[in-house]
């Protein structure tokens, strides 16, 4: 593990009974970086965010936060899955203060960081609905802004914005690394589309089929934002692919 | 089996009823779609594209305009339609699922099996002919969907956002799939999208909804040859093109 890693993945493995799933997986991530996770369909990219979240236990291999076992107890580690998961009984804005009133953040900051993110993700004027009266995309911005308001050591992202309009992807992906820059949040993030992970990373860990292990770390060092058109963007995706194609 | 020529979609418009306010949906629409063309229909979230495909496969009725081919109405028999739920009956394997259409049609067993059989292979499920839906992937149960599409022996295919459900990987196979199936086998096909990438790799043409009520906005052909490079500047061009439409337009309104 070097020095200033805020995240350190250490020999992860899982398996389930006799089957390999996950076999010794190892990354550092700086502080505040933005990293996305992708392999083949069916590489077990869920059995590795379920083991990174803590939801299930690794058969041997640590997760260190600032050189510390991660623990949910202490670190904050927040997770946008990829089916919305907004809570259907709050409110927009009750929803966003959720983790915090969790968390217990003292009111005025809670206060201070729902503006912020009603504002960013443009949902002012939907506050006070509930989740079964917004678009899906709303709700897609209500988990984010609920995942981003914790300011989290570490915010896993499971494909959050797969079924949306093109419009709202744009959005959402600048948005999404607007906040990561300004909540200084490390963000793994993983997707099955390339072409998204290359716009969205300052490096890129690829994953190969089962069992799973890390094929290659790609730097990707294009300015923000993005011409996914241009010839720089385009080699970066096509060497990528190249990684993990199957079809 | 009827060989089906153009057809034309002429002056449909369509309105709905909600609580005594009249909401219109389609106005005015006219196209052509072409013998053996892959032609899509692009647009944003409840833009009516399902509304009119229905209309197309005379599930439902517009309130003016009509649909005719060769003179003629469009028949049940003529279209069959795929839809993103894939529609698979889940009390029958992949290979009865195939059958139905031929079923419905009195196909005697022995035949339909055998053509059963070769669709199945055709989308590359030789070897799940006994398995249910529930336990095979949702890529699959999309192609034994199309499988049973074929199966029908229809001239014109209708897709409803097919892929929608699926993931970028495995939408990207499936989209390869189609077309080789669809150049073994040339049909009429419709296909229904809201991703500008799926429709550049799969159409010769590009018919863009928009508005409110919808009306045909833009026209694209697109003549990359096949098969299509994603990442190829011709590609992306095209790409970028329809995005900077669809996008800074009011097509895309959400």
């Amino acid at each position: 593990m070097s020095e200033k890693a805020k995240v350190s993945a250490v020999g992860l493995t899982k398996k389930f009974d006799d089957l390999l799933v996950l076999d010794n997986i190892s990354f550092d991530i700086a502080k505040g970086e933005f990293v996305c996770i992708v392999g083949p369909t069916g590489c077990g990219k869920t059995t590795f965010l379920n083991i990174l979240s803590k939801i299930w236990p690794a058969t041997s291999g640590e997760l260190l936060i600032d050189g510390e076992k991660a623990d949910p107890k202490k670190h904050n580690i927040a997770f946008a899955f990829q089916e919305s998961s907004a809570f259907p009984w709050l409110t927009v804005e009750q929803n966003i203060r959720f983790g915090m009133e969790q968390k217990n953040l003292p009111k005025e900051i809670i206060n201070e960081r729902t503006e912020q993110m009603l504002e960013l993700l443009e949902l002012k004027e939907a506050r006070n609905y509930f989740p079964r009266q917004i678009s899906a995309s709303m709700e897609s911005r209500v988990v984010i802004g609920r995942s981003f308001a914790l300011h989290p050591d570490l915010l896993l992202m499971d494909e959050p914005y797969a079924q949306l309009d093109i419009e709202f992807r744009y959005h959402l992906e600048d948005a999404v690394l607007k906040l990561s820059k300004m909540t200084g949040s490390t963000v793994i993030f993983v997707t099955h589309n390339i072409e998204e992970a290359v716009y969205l990373a300052e490096r890129c860990i690829v994953l190969t089929n089962k069992p799973t292990t890390v094929k290659t770390i790609e730097k990707i060092d294009l300015p923000y934002p993005r011409d996914i058109c241009s010839k720089e963007f385009t080699d970066i995706r096509d060497r990528i692919t190249d990684y993990i194609k199957w079809w | 089996m009827s060989v089906v020529g153009d057809i034309c979609v002429r002056n449909i418009s369509k309105s709905f009823n909600n609580n005594g306010k009249k909401i219109e949906v389609l106005k005015d629409i006219n196209f052509e779609i072409h013998k053996n063309e892959f032609l899509v229909l692009f647009g944003p979230g409840q833009c009516g594209k399902s509304v009119l495909m229905e209309i197309i496969a005379n599930i439902s009725e517009p309130d003016s305009g009509e649909i005719m081919c060769d003179g003629k109405k469009l028949r049940e028999e003529d279209l069959c339609m795929v839809f993103q739920r894939y529609a698979l009956f889940p009390w029958k394997t992949c290979l009865k699922n195939v059958e139905m259409p031929m079923k419905f049609k009195g196909v005697s067993k022995e035949k339909r099996e055998e053509k059963a059989k070769e669709y199945l292979k055709l989308v590359e499920l030789e070897g799940f002919e006994n398995s249910y839906p529930r336990q095979i992937s949702g890529g699959m149960k999309q192609r034994v969907a199309i499988a049973r599409a074929y199966a029908k022996e229809c001239d014109i295919l209708l897709f409803d956002e097919p892929f929608g459900a699926l993931d970028a990987q495995t939408r990207y196979s499936m989209e390869k799939e189609l077309i080789k199936i669809w150049q073994s086998e040339k049909k009429t096909v419709v296909f229904i999208t809201n991703n500008i990438e799926e429709a550049v790799y799969l159409a010769d043409r590009i018919i863009i909804l928009g508005g409110s009520p919808s009306s045909i906005t833009e026209e694209f052909k697109i003549e990359i040859p096949r098969p299509r490079n994603r990442s190829d500047q011709a590609f992306l061009a095209i790409r970028k093109e329809i995005e900077n439409r669809a996008v800074h337009s009011d097509i895309v309104s959400g």
